[in-house]
């Protein structure tokens, strides 16, 4: 059992129920971000954790993502 | 000699004005009983004795049973000084218009005509003047002016407004059950799990109301911006240099961006096409509560509860009419004209005044929505016989001006647009300008019309692009609402009442639910709404509520019965009611971990200055019992960090660093003692002698 990254409650996946809608932003953005930008998944992560619009569930997913090296699936 | 007429007024100031109106010199004598103010008047030989109320006199409670038992769903009607604390005052109310009530033999509700002032003289008339409810007269009226209090009391309604009345009642009876009931089942659940008693309260509205709240934040904490880029551009033609609009609002692409700023960028464009068009624009309607709360909130930043507040006193004073409406609309029975003619003496509002009153006919550009009971809010042109407030002051100016713009013709903007091409691209130059003012003129400062207005320009002509640039822009998350939006919002979803919508949104503050101007739900505000949805999503779905409100207003339609209403309410929320306590224990543990959360919040005091690493709390010494604050790091033996706290009064961290020396600071209340800011730095430089501020 894991805890979800975002709020540390526990969790089969890398986030929790609450949470899982940010997680499917996060990949949702990035085919319109790679289309925009031709960003690679890593540079994307990087740019969206410092993003002053993004949600500060997206930052904070985002970064703790790029930390644990997480692929685009 | 007979007894005399007793009229029941909503308010002192109300009452005052009701016995100046009827009064055959307009002098009533005031008079006082155990300090309750009440007026004696004089009219055609009969005597009045006009009494007021102090809003609610009576309110709804548990017919049998303790403070924390429910489900409840047997209740009564008692007066407010048996049922709630903090209403003793009531109770001298009540005996005085009991004693009054005595010595008349006529009586006559004259509260505010809607379903709570309908309900405020029915329960006087009920329980304090024994019983006179079914033979009681009611007033109608809309303004506080001697015209329309006269005209209401010669043709008052030969018996009181019972369908407001019922809706009035039911109103408050599901109310109560629901707000008592759900509110005991969540804080009882946390008493029973922690054994700490602390109130988490709910509401057949205020459960939808926060959801809103909350569901707008998640989506702003959520939300994914998605990059786009504007082509910034400016043209030099005929010796101007002017804005120049790309063809597309967005652009998807860097490339593509990249494109046309290379493309076009120093290049030569040619005038394509010049096209004109002519817009009427119809005047504002006239304000109802909802558009007065909007538009002061727009330009004053008033919340709508302060307008409302507002708006009431300018009522009392007899400048505007009621206020708590829902109508668009200016019945001719208001005389418009005489109203204009009122106006016109008044040295700001004259000059506007004589203009429309030169016209022939006036009629005002009216609203879809009505409202059974009053029209929409205008002002009586009665001068203030009293200095306003600065916030009065605007809000009248405010209402004045709207309703003079509503008779006003429209206003025709001719507006310019422009094309140019440059390399296979289009740009386009706007502009537009006033041809008439209509009722701009009369809406100022409010309404800006604003005006761009370009060289003669004409097709064939060359334009120099001094400047174009791609600017990366990102999308935006949804704004976060403020007391004006969420306010609307609750109109659209017709949840709540005009008069109750405001009081709602204050209590989300009050409770700490939510915080800030734009309103962001706090984690208390997030974690009730979560816990509430996960076991009775009923309670938060604003279809329940909803279906209910519709269900009252047929009572006030006089199609449905209180009775069968209520019964409906409880059939409802008795579901809601046994799951909540089959599932008591899960219910408060959770319910109890955010309430620990909450007060341990409270209680912390910011970072420890002295470590660094480790929270400062405010604590309490097991051994002496005395408070004082601590380091979260003492019980790792990392820091040994803490300070003495006054032990009298209440205690309450600030948030904001010392100004001196960057230390917490807690703000301390005292009995007998001004409130002061304590500074938890024994040697900071801006205490003196040992002193906080």
């Amino acid at each position: 059992m894991n805890k979800c990254l975002i709020c540390e409650r526990k969790s089969e996946s890398l986030v929790c129920e609450q949470h899982s809608k940010v997680y499917k932003n996060i990949l949702e953005g990035y085919e319109l971000w790679k289309k925009a930008k031709g960003l690679s998944w890593n540079d994307y992560l990087s740019e969206l954790s410092e993003n002053r619009y993004a949600g500060a569930w997206v930052r904070l997913l985002a970064k703790k993502m790029l930390e644990l090296g997480i692929r685009a699936p | 000699m007979g007894k005399g007429v007793l009229i029941i007024a909503e308010k002192p100031d109300a009452a005052q004005r009701i016995a100046e109106a009827l009064d055959d010199r307009g002098k009533p004598k005031k008079s006082m009983r155990r300090g309750i103010p009440y007026f004696l008047a004089s009219r055609k030989g009969e005597s009045l004795i006009v009494v007021p109320a102090l809003g609610h006199l009576y309110t709804v409670c548990q017919a049998k049973g303790g403070r924390d038992d429910y489900p409840i769903f047997e209740i009564d009607w008692a007066p407010r000084y048996l049922a709630e604390r903090g209403a003793s005052q009531t109770k001298l109310w009540i005996e005085t218009i009991s004693e009054l009530s005595k010595e008349a033999d006529t009586f006559i509700s004259a509260c505010d005509f809607d379903i709570e002032g309908s309900l405020i003289g029915y329960n006087i008339l009920k329980y304090a003047c024994g019983e006179k409810d079914k033979e009681a007269k009611r007033m109608r009226f809309s303004t506080l002016t001697e015209r329309e209090l006269v005209k209401a009391y010669e043709n008052a309604s030969p018996q009181l407004d019972f369908p407001l009345i019922e809706a009035g009642r039911a109103r408050h009876e599901v109310d109560f059950i629901y707000g008592v009931n759900l509110t005991r089942a969540l804080t009882s659940a946390v008493a029973k799990e922690s054994g700490r008693y602390f109130t988490i309260s709910t509401g057949r509205v205020q459960g939808p109301t926060l959801h809103f709240v909350v569901e707008r934040e998640k989506e702003i904490l959520s939300f994914v911006p998605t990059p786009y880029w504007k082509i910034d551009a400016m043209v030099k033609v005929s010796g101007r240099s002017l804005e120049a609009l790309y063809e597309k609002d967005r652009i998807e692409t860097f490339g593509e961006a990249q494109e046309v700023v290379e493309k076009c960028g120093g290049k030569i464009g040619l005038i394509k096409d010049v096209r004109t068009r002519r817009i009427a624009q119809a005047p504002p309607t006239p304000f109802n509560i909802g558009d007065l709360q909007a538009e002061a909130y727009r330009l004053f930043g008033f919340t709508p509860l302060r307008t409302l507040g507002i708006a009431e006193a300018l009522y009392l004073s007899a400048l505007i009419s009621y206020p708590r409406t829902s109508s668009q609309k200016l019945p001719a029975t208001i005389d418009s004209r005489g109203i204009l003619e009122a106006l016109a003496q008044m040295p700001d509002y004259k000059a506007l005044a004589q203009q429309l009153l030169s016209k022939e006919r006036i009629l005002p550009h009216e609203g879809e929505k009505e409202d059974s009971a009053h029209p929409a809010i205008y002002p009586t042109g009665k001068a203030p016989d009293r200095e306003l407030n600065p916030s009065e002051k605007k809000l009248y100016d405010l209402i004045v001006k709207r309703f003079m713009a509503t008779f006003a013709e429209e206003s025709l903007r001719e507006s310019l647009r422009v094309e140019i091409e440059n390399s296979g691209y289009k740009f386009f130059l706007q502009g537009s300008r006033i041809l008439e003012e209509g009722w701009l003129r009369f809406y100022r400062p409010y309404v800006k019309g604003e005006e761009k207005i370009l060289p003669p320009l004409k097709v064939g002509q060359e334009v120099l692009f001094i400047k174009v640039e791609a600017l990366e822009k990102f999308t935006e998350p949804p704004p976060r609402f403020n007391p004006s939006s969420l306010l609307r919002l609750m109109e659209d979803w017709q949840i709540g009442t005009k008069a109750t919508r405001a009081e709602i949104i204050d209590t989300l503050y009050k409770r700490n639910y939510v915080r800030d101007e734009r309103m962001a739900a706090t984690e208390l505000g997030f974690d009730v709404d979560e816990v509430l949805g996960k076991f009775s999503p009923a309670i938060i779905s604003v279809d329940m509520t909803r279906e209910l409100e519709s269900r009252m207003d047929a009572i006030e339609k006089g199609l449905e019965t209180r009775e069968k209403v209520l019964a409906e309410a409880i059939d409802r929320i008795k579901p809601v009611l046994e799951e909540l306590k089959a599932r008591e224990r899960e219910l408060g543990e959770q319910l109890s971990l955010i309430v620990r959360k909450v007060l341990q919040q409270q209680r912390s005091v910011g970072a420890c200055p002295v470590c660094g690493t480790g929270t400062l709390f405010i604590l309490r010494s097991r051994r002496t019992g005395k408070r004082f604050v601590g380091c979260s790091n003492f019980f790792k033996g990392l820091c040994k960090a803490s300070f003495p706290l006054p032990q009298r009064g209440t205690i309450k961290p600030t948030g904001d660093a010392c100004q001196g020396c960057g230390w917490p600071t807690l703000g301390v209340k005292a009995l007998g003692r001004r409130p002061w800011i304590l500074c938890l730095n024994p040697s900071c430089p801006k205490k003196a002698g040992g002193e906080d501020r």
